[in-house]
């Protein structure tokens, strides 16, 4: 930690945030840092308590997060939009003291709760004296778990000096998608360009504003990007590389991606609530077969199942039982395709279909399905059938008004062309209810 | 009241409807077989007719039936022999 504060100082007067359209050097973030500091320590937070800091990339907020690492606290980190859903987040992690961020001001403020922030994982961070994270994962039964982390493991990469290109913070302050590319653009001296909308018109105008160089993005907001031709209406020849990750991306988005950026390299990663970004390198630029790892990073696959050692891996959850295997390996629960060094990810084992007795990935129905025109979003799922076992549904949002029976003629027949009989989607739902989350991430059922 | 004749015409007009997406020709018959070793739909078609016409029905009389439940199995003269047994069982439970 004290070699990220210490690059602070060494950046001095470059840009480190542009937030409100108004830029922060180091050199203020550092002042912001130190007064942080201060106000966590007279406000009485002492090292290693359990601390919730809800805001989003401002430049107080950052400076928060900073003093609370130095100060040995576990952070768990929230939207400034915490919602009422999401209390409960608070007590399964025991928080004790809140920070919030008034997100249109930047001013600061200190609360109380009435917990004692005990768990025996806290433990182990405390006698480390280190740093703590608790970030939370939806989950697919939909009860948040909570990981913890030793913050110092996930901080260590950020040590190496990499090449910072500008980059728009797109991802969430409350996941580590955002804080990785936060912490990775102050570490290299970049600047950290915050947004307040996430619009596909409005990330347009940012880039084309800020000359923005690298998109960290959903594969569903590329997709709703292409659809609003939103890139058409901006200079965006600043792009030099877009990622995607969060959720698997259809082959027939990723095609129109290339073909809107031509000159654009794209590249998948993989990250985990419970261990981390790793580094990836995708086969080509249209390919969905990414290699994955790097160092600290170690992958196999167990019967087609994705398991991952690293050294930045969770200490455990709150809240669930242990997703690592007995030697130390996690789980990720991802069903995937092995072609040499190469990887392709099919899906989550928990979202198979089971057509009697046959898989279907969801993930490959609704690549088909994405190739037909008027598509504006498809989730595929499962649903109990008493001749089958389950058939195959698909929920579809069209971009624009087609007469169901049309389209559903249509859509079975490309389906034929393209899979087999038990694939194709038998109940087909049309609803003009958007299918993401605040997030840009499919929300599957 | 849903009247059989209005009932078969669904089935028809799904069993069309599967024809022109897969290419095939289920005749439009009222013995025409839905299940069993002589019957020309696979299950896949079979589930995919089922549930077409069960969507057909919920638009047509308001309410949703499920027609291939446990119970519709464990008759002992199977709904799903004909077109025409099929529209007689789906008459009992719209009445019911």
């Amino acid at each position: 930690m004290n070699a990220l504060i210490e690059k602070l100082k060494e950046y001095a007067e470059l840009p480190a945030i542009i937030w409100n359209d108004r830029f922060y050097s180091y050199n203020e973030l550092f002042v912001k840092c130190n007064e942080a500091l201060e106000f966590i320590q007279q406000n009485g937070v002492n090292e290693g308590e359990v601390v919730s800091l809800i805001g989003d990339f401002t430049p107080n907020t950052i400076a928060l997060m900073f003093a609370l690492i130095q100060n040995n606290n576990i952070i768990v980190p929230f939207n400034s939009t915490i919602k009422h859903s999401e209390q409960v987040k608070l007590d399964i992690a025991c928080v004790q003291k809140t920070l919030l961020v008034d997100v249109t001001n930047d001013n600061y403020s200190i609360e109380g709760r009435d917990n004692l922030g005990e768990h025996l994982l806290y433990d182990t961070i405390r006698e480390r004296k280190k740093a703590g994270l608790v970030l939370f994962t939806s989950g697919t039964s939909g009860n948040p778990k909570g990981a913890v982390h030793d913050f110092s493991r996930l901080l260590a990469k950020f040590n190496i000096a990499r090449k910072s290109m500008s980059t728009v913070n797109f991802l969430l302050f409350d996941h580590w998608g955002g804080l990785n590319t936060m912490f990775h653009t102050l570490s290299n001296g970049g600047t950290v360009l915050t947004l307040r909308d996430r619009k596909p018109d409005s990330i347009c105008a940012f880039i084309e504003k800020h000359k923005i160089e690298l998109l960290p993005a959903s594969p569903t907001f590329l997709n709703l990007m292409l659809m609003s031709e939103a890139n058409k209406s901006y200079d965006l020849s600043s792009l030099k590389l877009i990622t995607y990750g969060t959720e698997p991306m259809p082959l027939s988005t990723l095609e129109r991606l290339k073909k809107a950026f031509p000159e654009v390299k794209l590249q998948q990663t993989y990250g985990l609530i419970e261990l981390g970004v790793m580094r990836s390198k995708s086969e080509s630029d249209n390919s969905l077969w990414v290699k994955v790892g790097g160092e600290g990073f170690d992958t196999r696959v167990v019967d087609s199942l994705l398991e991952i050692k690293a050294d930045s891996a969770m200490l455990g959850y709150l809240n669930a039982p242990s997703p690592f295997t007995e030697d130390g390996w996690f789980m990720t629960g991802d069903e995937v395709e092995v072609k040499g060094e190469y990887i392709r990810i099919l899906g989550r084992k928990s979202e198979i279909i089971n057509v009697g007795g046959e898989k279907v990935y969801p993930q490959e129905v609704e690549n088909i399905i994405q190739e037909l025109d008027n598509i504006a979003e498809v989730t595929v799922f499962g649903q109990k059938n008493p001749i089958m076992g389950n058939i195959v549904c698909a929920k579809i949002r069209l971009a624009s008004d087609e007469e169901k029976k049309v389209f559903v003629t249509r859509l079975k027949i490309h389906c034929k062309e393209k899979l087999q009989s038990f694939k194709i989607p038998v109940k087909i739902i049309i609803e003009d209810e958007p299918q993401f989350s605040e997030r840009y991430k499919k929300k599957r059922q | 009241m849903i009247d059989k004749n209005v009932i078969v015409e669904i089935i028809f007009q799904c069993i069309e409807d599967i024809n022109n997406e897969n290419g095939i020709d289920i005749a439009k018959d009222l013995n025409t077989k839905l299940f069993g070793s002589d019957s020309e739909l696979d299950s896949i078609l079979l589930v995919n007719l089922i549930v077409a016409v069960e969507e057909n029905i919920e638009e047509l009389s308001g309410k949703y039936i499920p027609i291939a439940d446990e119970r519709a199995f464990s008759l002992e003269d199977s709904p799903f022999k004909s077109i025409e047994t099929l529209a007689d069982y789906i008459k009992v439970l719209l009445n019911e």
